[in-house]
């Protein structure tokens, strides 16, 4: 029998990172004894391709973060109204439970408490494509404003679509459509619904 | 457990928890640095789904005793709003522990409904907003002050990893966001 490639492992072991780390009822402290477990492989393999922990979760952020760009790219292409932009998005976050859970809990593609430690391309490349793909909505903005608008709408999106995957917001059409209405007129949209728009 | 010893190891796990490699948590360590036993933070907590939660509380209940506060000299929610962003950048692990943790968990059945602590905590937030959304019903308010804390903390967040940095400017455009929404920078 042939051994598994390498990369075909790390790929694995990736998965089951984000799987685990990203499960809809969660382990808090989700450990690499049981990253191994799922992955099929020993914790010694672990760390000998990936060094440590740390490593692992941001091989696994940098998966999830160019998936979403990838995602926002197809979606961008559509050019469709930004209410449908943002609800597609939405349905592509509640459709992903495990991206999006992980993303929310250790992602740096959104705000995340530990400071980048990889010094890559990944998520330099992450800010350039994000930065390009909202240029038509804030055009006339400032460079890193437009990114900042843009980075604010992905983590409203994420938050919304782990109330919906948790069920702690009912999943309908018209409540994603009222968590995108939120979102596009933020606290506003309170006084329009008291005053029946 | 006496509300001292509680609220030393409710610190230290906020503290152990914004400092740890994510993804790892130790009770261990919690108990070596509030001078206590692990025995003891099971005893009273009996996992750490709890003891996460009730570091939680704790801190949720602090910050909204602050806002009440900072409510009290703020004319409007741009200032209010600016006042919070320098409340919470000042206690770093405070952000990081709600930017992991707060969402490792879903919240338990009993945090919400009439007198629970998610209601008590958000009824408390919404004496601090009331007066800058007068004509706003109380079911839609709670939803503003859910909305305004969950972007304050990811604001600081922004702030604290050096990718946004902290300026007028960008508490303006921050306060306008969570205020007006995206629609308000969109290109017409």
């Amino acid at each position: 029998m042939s051994r598994p490639s390498i990369e075909n492992i790390d790929e694995k072991i990736v998965a089951s990172t984000i799987e685990l780390g990203g499960a809809k009822d969660p382990n808090v402290d989700f450990s690499t004894r049981a990253i191994a477990s799922v992955s099929g492989c020993s914790e010694f393999l672990i760390f000998s391709h990936f060094g440590s922990k740390r490593n692992l979760l941001e091989k696994a952020d940098v998966f999830i973060y160019s998936a979403i760009t990838d995602e926002i790219e197809m979606v961008e292409a559509k050019k469709l109204p930004l209410r449908e932009y943002l609800l597609v998005l939405l349905a592509w976050f509640v459709d992903h439970p495990s991206y999006t859970l992980f993303a929310l809990r250790y992602g740096h593609g959104l705000p995340h408490p530990n400071p980048i430690s990889y010094d890559n391309h990944a998520y330099d490349s992450f800010r350039m494509r994000l930065f390009a793909t909202g240029y038509h909505w804030f055009h006339s903005s400032p460079r890193e404003e437009r990114l900042f608008f843009l980075v604010y709408a992905m983590n409203q999106l994420v938050f919304d679509a782990s109330y919906l995957i948790y069920g702690s917001h009912q999943d309908t059409l018209e409540h994603r459509e009222i968590l995108i209405f939120e979102l596009i007129s933020g606290l506003d949209s309170f006084q329009k619904e008291e005053a029946g728009v | 457990m006496n509300e001292k010893l509680e609220k030393r190891i409710l610190d230290v796990t906020i503290e152990v928890c914004a400092h740890n490699e994510p993804g790892v948590f130790s009770t261990r360590l919690i108990a070596k640095k509030a001078d206590t036993s692990e025995g003891t933070i099971f005893l009273h907590f009996r996992n750490k789904r709890n003891l996460i939660f009730a570091a939680e509380r704790q801190m949720g209940t602090e910050l909204i005793a602050a806002s009440q506060v900072i409510t009290a000299n703020a004319p409007t929610f741009q200032d209010f709003y600016s006042g919070c962003v320098d409340y919470v950048l000042k206690r770093p692990d405070w952000v990081a522990f709600i930017n992991t943790y707060s969402h490792v968990f879903p919240r338990p059945k009993d945090d919400y409904g009439e007198g629970s602590y998610i209601n008590r905590l958000l009824e408390a937030g919404e004496d601090s907003i009331r007066k800058y959304f007068p004509s706003v019903s109380a079911a839609a308010l709670l939803r503003c002050v859910s909305f305004s804390y969950r972007e304050l903390f990811r604001y600081a967040q922004l702030v604290l990893n050096g990718e946004v940095v902290d300026s007028p400017r960008f508490r303006e455009l921050e306060s306008n966001l969570v205020l007006h929404g995206i629609s308000h920078y969109v290109e017409k």
